[in-house]
């Protein structure tokens, strides 16, 4: 018998400020966090999506400091906001919570102070923290020692998936272990100048485009190619009965989910990035037991690629047929840019704030929509309406595809 | 080269314990250990050591660490160091 | 009547692995058996400056021999390990993809490092200080990625970082992942090629590592009161894991069970493990608790066995807390003393050395052991291969960020 497996706490690090509200809100309210970034090592400026140092520095306990790398920090005050959110206290049995965390790129920021100082000045002086704090699983070993969380621990690396697959992940260990809870999510720090070269050379990437100042803008006929961007979003996931036993509050219901790979670099299999995107959505909806017809709202990858976005529209269309033009999309990339490993669980978290706050959020910075998208009823405006069920799709350009189904309690 | 006095590397040496723990410079005396004083876990030793190491340009092993770990002792070993190899 | 059994559990029907002691499983399992160490001095970047100088390199291994060249050019060195180790493992199950539903088939490896070493083999070509290849390839290919393109499979994809652990954990996800009905078939293991300027800098860093360059087949000696320190090591261990129904459907040859598995978390420091001990206990016991068994059911231990003082005493201790008397009476070896600690590998090629070891009747030994640390007095099988048929094994690895991860694998029998 399957346990079931719902979500009681999250937390956000994202351009858009910190915190969950402080997104909900200037999401809503059509802000994005995408601007124009001086990007320490790059000749001229660049569309980013940069979390406020600032901000962040109120949030950073005192003693890691200095002592963690970047892309951990956000992961390290995305989790203390979702445990807290989740009321996970003292009470809480630490030996039955783990912690599994995405992230693509890791410690990227050390890796890079550390190749220079080993070619300046020599081996004997690389810093003794590089190995600690470059790995992929340093936010979940962090997270776990920070707050004593002695369950299953693992980094997961699955491009820009990473996020969206440690959820699944840890949706999959907590039916064969003897876990309680999970801490979930994906994080990322890739706003460097090898990472630009490299997404790039592979032709995906906005190039600046000196008029266009919305320039992540999901399914827009303007769309150049998606923007990067940083961030954490993490959530508690948790067993109902646990959820039940401490009265907890719940944000929804992880009901089904799909997971599949298809590269279209690999041109002597026909379409093979299309036929498994229909693949992974389908199998999401058959593992929740539901036709298209239950699915009330379509959170989108949408990443503001120039390919993606189309490829995209055509699955949903090929999955949902005539009936899709009933059911609203969004994709909250125009805001949030693409930020990798990060970017499945910020639009996971979404998904969960819409079923509770009945409200579908707009898809900002689209003025016009491609055409080649327009069989889709893509939402301009925020939607007052209250729905029970929510696919959630996050498809990476180098193609791993998860889809996740949510509903309310 | 400057001739690093005593004072002064004791001087460094707090300093680098003040950051490295987040403490007050002004709680460090000559006579504080290292460990059971101000506190350096066995676990970031070593970040310890590699910054006294980048500070004085000079290489400690943990044997010789382990036995000098007040400032004074650990300021009397960095003095050894650097005069044996100034005379280098 | 075989119908109303459940064949669900999860078996192992291939294995590849590519080690400094032997590419393939007859040449690793020869070198084994007779105590051979892949322990040298470092030749392919300048180690000038280095405290640690040796490691354990892969010989002879032409990436050309298993993948285009156009292919192999656009691969990191790990992932040439891994892609070569994958082929020998598909090839010894003898699957034929093309009578396989390939959306149900998935692949989870292990890397410790993957980022750092992408770029430190690229940093280390820019400075010409590297002598295996000239060019870098233009990005950091995700393994997984790598191996379903060329084995055009759809399944799952992931890749498993738990630095030292990665390996073993990689194949509990796997074994998870087809418990779960999410995959009938899965690709995983481990691989790391750990063996560049900046990650071996790293680690000296750290100051665990052995400098005992003027000995290097005698350096990495776990449980040995003169061992200095671990030693680094490359390799790709992987295992085709399949589930019971879909092995049998296809008269598949069974190495064995992927019986238990158990992970746990120190929750106390990145790089040194906690005093107690108490998460390492666990992790065993969830194993053998997960298996089924009993601690007397269990009739070997692969052990983390890194040769550090922390590990090797820390590890002993915890052997004896779960299995009490009975510690001394179970045979344990570590056989990082002869290919070296292979990080995100190891887990992955220790489960292979146990699935080998049920096979052929022959226990590992572990080498070097001279002289055993007093706080070190079990059954390390020291120094010869000990013939004796066993059933079951039990293989722990320990990473960075206090991961704790054990597996039990057992004979598989048809009732």
């Amino acid at each position: 018998m399957k346990k079931r497996i719902v979500i009681t706490g999250m937390g956000i690090v994202s351009p858009l400020g910190i915190g969950i509200n402080e997104n909900w809100e200037r999401y809503l309210s059509g802000i994005s966090g995408i601007k124009e970034f001086e990007i320490e090592g790059m000749e001229s400026t660049t569309y980013a999506g940069k979390v406020s140092d600032d901000e962040l520095e109120t949030f950073i306990p005192d003693a890691k400091k200095d002592k963690i790398d970047r892309f951990t920090s956000f992961a390290l005050v995305a989790a203390k906001m979702a445990l807290d959110d989740a009321k996970i206290n003292d009470g809480f049995d630490k030996e039955k919570i783990g912690v599994f965390i995405g992230s693509a790129f890791s410690g990227l920021n050390i890796i890079e102070k550390q190749i220079k100082i080993l070619y300046a000045d020599g081996p004997r002086r690389i810093h003794p923290l590089l190995m600690q704090n470059n790995l992929t699983n340093a936010p979940s070993g962090e997270i776990a020692i920070e707050f004593g969380l002695k369950g299953p621990n693992i980094g997961f690396s699955c491009g820009a998936c990473s996020g969206s697959y440690s959820i699944l992940q840890a949706f999959n260990t907590m039916q064969h272990h003897d876990v309680d809870a999970m801490v979930a999510g994906g994080t990322e720090a890739p706003l460097y100048p090898r990472v630009y070269e490299e997404l790039r050379h592979k032709g995906l990437f906005h190039t600046n485009s000196p008029g266009l100042t919305r320039a992540s803008c999901p399914f827009d006929i303007d769309r150049k190619g998606f923007v990067l961007s940083e961030g954490a979003g993490v959530v508690v996931l948790e067993t109902l009965s646990s959820a039940e036993k401490r009265g907890a509050e719940v944000y929804g219901e992880l009901v089904g989910f799909g997971a599949s790979y298809g590269n279209n670099d690999y041109t002597h299999q026909k379409n093979p990035g299309f036929y498994s995107k229909v693949f992974c959505i389908k199998q999401a909806l058959a593992s929740a037991s539901i036709d298209t017809s239950s699915v009330d709202y379509i959170n989108a990858s949408g990443i503001s690629g120039i390919q993606e976005d189309r490829e995209e529209s055509e699955v949903i269309e090929s999955v949902f047929g005539e009936g899709i033009r009933k059911i609203p999309v969004s994709s909250i990339k125009g805001s949030f840019g693409c930020s990798i490993g990060t970017s499945g669980a910020i639009d996971v978290i979404f998904s969960l704030l819409s079923l509770g706050k009945k409200i579908l959020p707009q898809t900002n910075n689209l003025e016009n929509i491609d055409p080649k998208c327009s069989s889709l009823f893509i939402l301009k405006k925020p939607d007052s309406k209250s729905v029970n069920t929510i696919l959630s799709n996050n498809f990476d350009y180098a193609g791993n595809n998860v889809s996740l189904v949510f509903k309310s309690l | 080269m400057e001739t690093l006095t005593e004072n002064l590397i004791k001087e460094r040496l707090k300093k680098i314990l003040a950051k490295e723990l987040k403490i007050d410079i002004e709680d460090i005396t000559d006579n504080s250990h290292i460990v059971d004083d101000i506190g350096v876990e066995s676990a970031d030793m070593i970040n310890l050591l590699y910054d006294i190491e980048t500070e004085f340009n000079i290489e400690v092993s943990n044997e010789e660490a382990g036995k000098n770990l007040t400032i004074q002792k650990m300021a009397n070993l960095v003095k050894e160091k650097i005069s044996i190899k100034s005379a280098k | 009547m075989d119908s109303h059994i459940k064949k669900n559990r999860v078996v192992v029907t291939g294995l590849g692995i590519i080690t400094p002691i032997g590419i393939g499983v007859d040449a690793f399992w020869e070198s084994i058996i007779n105590g051979k160490s892949g322990i040298s001095m470092i030749s392919r970047f300048n180690v000038e400056g280095y405290p640690t100088k040796i490691a354990g390199e892969v010989k002879n291994f032409s990436p050309k021999e298993y993948m285009p060249e156009e292919l192999a050019n656009n691969l990191s060195r790990y992932s040439q390990l891994g892609l070569a180790a994958v082929q020998m493992a598909v090839k010894d199950a003898r699957l034929d993809f093309s009578r396989v539903d390939t959306s149900k088939v998935a692949v989870s490896i292990g890397v410790g490092a993957e980022t750092l070493l992408y770029y430190d083999e690229k940093t280390a070509i820019e400075n010409n200080n590297y002598t295996l290849r000239t060019k870098s390839p233009p990005e950091n290919k995700n393994i997984s990625n790598v191996i379903s393109d060329f084995f055009h499979i759809s399944g799952q994809n992931v890749i498993v970082a738990t630095a030292c652990s990665s390996g073993n954990q990689a194949i509990g996800i796997a074994r998870d992942m087809i418990k779960s009905g999410q995959a009938d078939l899965v690709l995983t293991g481990g691989v790391e090629a750990p063996i560049f300027p900046l990650n071996l800098a790293a680690f000296c860093s750290l100051r665990i590592m052995s400098k005992r360059n003027d000995q290097p087949e005698k350096a990495s000696r776990p449980f040995d009161k003169d061992r200095d320190g671990f030693v680094m090591g490359e390799g790709a261990g992987i295992l085709m894991l399949e589930s019971e129904e879909n092995a049998c459907e296809r008269k598949a040859h069974i190495y064995g069970e992927i019986a238990g598995y158990g992970a746990t978390s120190d929750a106390f420091h990145m790089t040194m493990p906690s005093q107690d001990r108490m998460q390492i206990c666990k992790a065993m016991r969830l194993a053998i608790d997960d298996a089924g068994l009993d601690i007397k059911d269990i009739d070997y231990i692969n052990a983390h066995g890194t040769s550090t003082a922390a590990n090797d005493r820390g590890e002993t201790k915890a052997i004896k807390t779960v299995f009490g008397n009975n510690a001394y009476n179970i045979p344990i070896s570590s056989t990082k003393s002869m290919t070296g600690h292979l990080m995100g590998a190891a887990g992955a090629v220790e489960l292979i050395t146990c699935i080998l070891a049920i096979k052929n009747g022959v226990l590992p030994p572990t080498i070097n052991l001279e002289h055993a640390d007093p706080e070190c007095d079990l059954d390390y099988v020291a120094n010869n291969a000990r013939e004796k048929e066993i059933n079951t094994a039990l293989s722990n690895s320990f990473g960075f960020g206090g991961n704790n991860s054990t597996i039990v694998v057992k004979r598989f029998n048809t009732s």
